[in-house]
C-alpha cells in the first residue's frame, strides 16, 4: 500500500502525541531549545522624540502592546534544517499589522486556526454576507516561521510579533 | 529501510503539511479555555498565555516537534511545553454624565435630575454613589437629596428596569454596564432669607467612587512592586467636575432649574370717579355730564406679569368722549393701531394695552364718559 509522505510524517506525530505519558520519551532531550518571552511595549518621551521601551509584562491593561519572542537554539553538534516556528495569536489579543520579526526567515499568516497560511496580502476571510474580503491583520490566527537554511551548532536566532491586549 | 527512505526524501513542503494537521488541534484548545472579552477589555484576571512550537530535520530526520517554554524547552513532543503567561491587570474606570436640567417649582419635594453611571474599568465593581447640592457659583441650594438606580443598561443598549426603587447609594456593575442614577432633591421657598425666583438655579453634582472589586477586596491602586502573576489594580479615570484625574471616582454636575417664583406676583385694579363736570360748571351728575374715571394697575410679590389688557365697557346709560383716553401723563389716541390704546365705536369698548409688567409697577388710566 502506498501511503503518501505527507500522512506518513503526520501519523508519525500523531503517534508521538499519544505517547506523551511514557517516561522514556519524556526525558528524551531534543536537538533545539525553545524559549517563549513577553515583554510590554511602553511609549517613552525622550527629548520630545518618542521611542519604545521594552519592559516585563507584569502590568498590562487592555489596549496595550505586549511583544512576543521565540528563541530557538541549536544544542546538538549536528546543523538543523527545515526549521519551521509556529504561533498562534494568543487568545484575547489582535495581531499588530507589520509587527512581524525574524531575521532569515520567511513568514507566513493563517486566517483559519493554522489549517492554511499564506503570504501577508493574499488571505482571504468570508464575512457573514457569505462574500470573501481580504483578511486584516485582525483576523489573523497564527503565524509560521520558515528559518531559510541551516542552524548551526550552538547557534541562536529569534522570531517576534506585537499584539494588543483587547 | 522504509523510514531510512522517507526520511531521505523528505520535503520541506511535506513537513509543512504536517505541521499544518496539528495546528487545528492546538486551536480547538485554546479555543476552549476561551473567556468573554469585553468591549472595555479582556475581564482582569484573564491569562494570557502564548505557546509556540518548533519542527525540524536533523541530518535528514524530521524530528519530534519542540514546544516553548518561558525558560527554554528542549523536550520533544507536543505537551512538554509549557505556556508563557500573564495575568491582565485591573484597570479601573468610570464615567459619570449628566443627563438634562430639571425644571422646578419653588417648595417641590424630591425633584428629580437623572445621571448615568457607566463601568468603562475591565472588572466588576462596587460603585459608591453621593450627591452634593451645595455648590457655589450657583443661585441656592436644593436639600435632603438622595439617589437611587432605576435601570441598567448593557452594552448592546438592552434595559433592565430595577423595581422597586433602590435608595441605598451603592451599585454593583460589570464592564461595560450603565446605570440609570437618579438624584431626588428638595427645592426650597427661600434661599438666604431671599424667596426664589423665576430661572434661579441650584447646581447638584453626582460622584461615584470605585469601591470593592469583583473579590470583595478593597479597591486600591497597587503600589508595591508589580507581579505577572498577580492581578494589579490601575487607575484609569479621567477628570470629572468634581473629582481628578486617577483617583477612582468621577462626577458630573446638572441642576435644577425654577420656572416660576416662590411669591409669585399679583395684579389689582381699581376703578374710581376723579370727577363730574355737569353742563352747568356745578358737578351734578345729570345729563350731559361729564364724568372722569381713574383706573389703578397695581402689581405686588415678585416677578413678571404677561399680556396685560385693561378694557372698559361704556356704562349703561353714558356716552364715552372722545380722545379722553391717558396713561398716567400721556394722551393716548382712540385709534387702533397707532399706541396702546383704542376705543372701539361699534363695541364701544375702550382697550389699554399694558403689555408685560415687573412685579411693582403701579399704571394710572384716565377716561371721560358723558351721561346721557
Amino acid at each position: 500500500m502506498k501511503i503518501n509522505t505527507t500522512w506518513k510524517i503526520a501519523l508519525g506525530l500523531i503517534a508521538s502525541l499519544m505517547l506523551l505519558n511514557s517516561t522514556a520519551i519524556a526525558a528524551q532531550k531534543g536537538h533545539i531549545k525553545v524559549t517563549s518571552k513577553v515583554q510590554k511595549m511602553v511609549v517613552v518621551n525622550q527629548n520630545g522624540k518618542k521611542s519604545y521601551k521594552f519592559i516585563p509584562a507584569k502590568k498590562v491593561l487592555p489596549g496595550e502592546t505586549v511583544q512576543y519572542n521565540t528563541f530557538f537554539q541549536n544544542i546538538s553538534n549536528k546543523p538543523a534544517s527545515n526549521i519551521m516556528i509556529v504561533n498562534p495569536i494568543p487568545k484575547h489579543t489582535v495581531y499588530l499589522p507589520n509587527s512581524i520579526q525574524g531575521r532569515g526567515t520567511k513568514s507566513q499568516f493563517s486566517v483559519d486556526g493554522g489549517r492554511h497560511y499564506g503570504n501577508k496580502g493574499t488571505l482571504k476571510v468570508r464575512s457573514r454576507d457569505g462574500k470573501y474580503h481580504p483578511a486584516k491583520a485582525s483576523d489573523y490566527t497564527h503565524i509560521r516561521w520558515q528559518y531559510l537554511g541551516n542552524l548551526a551548532p550552538k547557534a541562536q536566532k529569534t522570531v517576534g510579533f506585537r499584539v494588543r491586549l483587547k | 529501510m522504509d523510514k531510512m527512505i522517507y526520511s531521505q526524501h523528505l520535503k520541506q513542503k511535506d513537513l509543512k503539511k504536517a505541521s499544518a494537521l496539528l495546528i487545528p488541534f492546538y486551536y480547538l484548545t485554546s479555543l476552549l479555555l476561551s473567556t468573554n472579552a469585553q468591549a472595555q477589555g479582556v475581564v482582569a484576571g484573564t491569562d494570557i498565555s502564548n505557546k509556540a512550537v518548533v519542527t525540524y530535520v536533523i541530518a535528514g530526520d524530521v524530528q519530534q516537534p519542540i514546544e516553548s517554554t518561558p525558560t527554554g524547552n528542549n523536550a520533544p513532543g507536543i505537551g512538554n511545553g509549557q505556556a508563557t503567561t500573564f495575568k491582565v491587570d485591573r484597570k479601573i474606570d468610570l464615567l459619570v454624565t449628566g443627563d438634562n436640567d430639571a425644571n422646578v417649582s419653588p417648595g417641590d419635594t424630591q425633584s428629580t435630575l437623572s445621571f448615568t453611571l457607566k463601568n468603562e474599568g475591565n472588572d466588576t465593581q462596587t460603585f459608591l454613589l453621593a450627591s452634593n447640592p451645595t455648590l457655589s457659583s450657583d443661585n441656592f441650594d436644593s436639600n435632603n437629596c438622595q439617589t437611587s438606580i432605576t435601570q441598567t443598561i448593557d452594552a448592546t443598549g438592552a434595559v433592565t428596569n430595577l423595581l422597586p426603587i433602590i435608595t441605598n447609594s451603592t451599585i454593583t456593575l460589570a464592564p461595560d454596564i450603565k446605570a440609570t442614577v437618579k438624584v431626588h432633591c428638595d427645592i426650597p421657598l427661600n434661599f438666604n432669607g431671599q424667596a426664589l425666583t423665576t430661572g434661579q438655579s441650584s447646581l447638584v453634582s453626582l460622584s461615584a467612587v470605585a469601591q470593592k472589586n469583583n473579590d470583595g477586596t478593597t479597591v486600591t491602586q497597587t503600589t508595591t512592586a508589580d507581579n505577572i502573576n498577580v492581578v494589579d489594580t490601575v487607575f484609569a479615570d479621567s477628570e470629572g467636575s468634581d473629582d481628578s484625574n486617577r483617583d477612582a471616582s468621577h462626577s458630573a454636575r446638572r441642576s435644577f432649574v425654577t420656572i416660576d417664583s416662590a411669591t409669585p406676583p399679583t395684579l389689582a385694579i381699581k376703578k374710581s370717579i376723579v370727577s363730574v363736570v355737569d353742563p352747568k360748571g356745578g358737578n351734578k351728575a345729570i345729563t350731559g355730564a361729564k364724568v372722569t374715571y381713574k383706573i389703578i394697575v397695581s402689581t405686588t410679590g415678585t416677578g413678571v406679569i404677561n399680556n396685560v389688557v385693561i378694557t372698559d365697557p361704556s356704562p349703561a346709560d353714558m356716552t364715552y368722549k372722545t380722545n379722553t383716553i391717558y396713561l398716567g401723563s400721556n394722551h393716548l389716541t382712540d385709534l387702533s393701531g397707532d399706541d396702546n390704546a383704542n376705543f372701539n365705536a361699534s363695541s364701544k369698548i375702550a382697550t389699554i394695552n399694558l403689555g408685560s409688567l415687573n412685579a411693582g409697577i403701579q399704571h394710572e388710566i384716565k377716561l371721560s364718559y358723558i351721561i346721557n
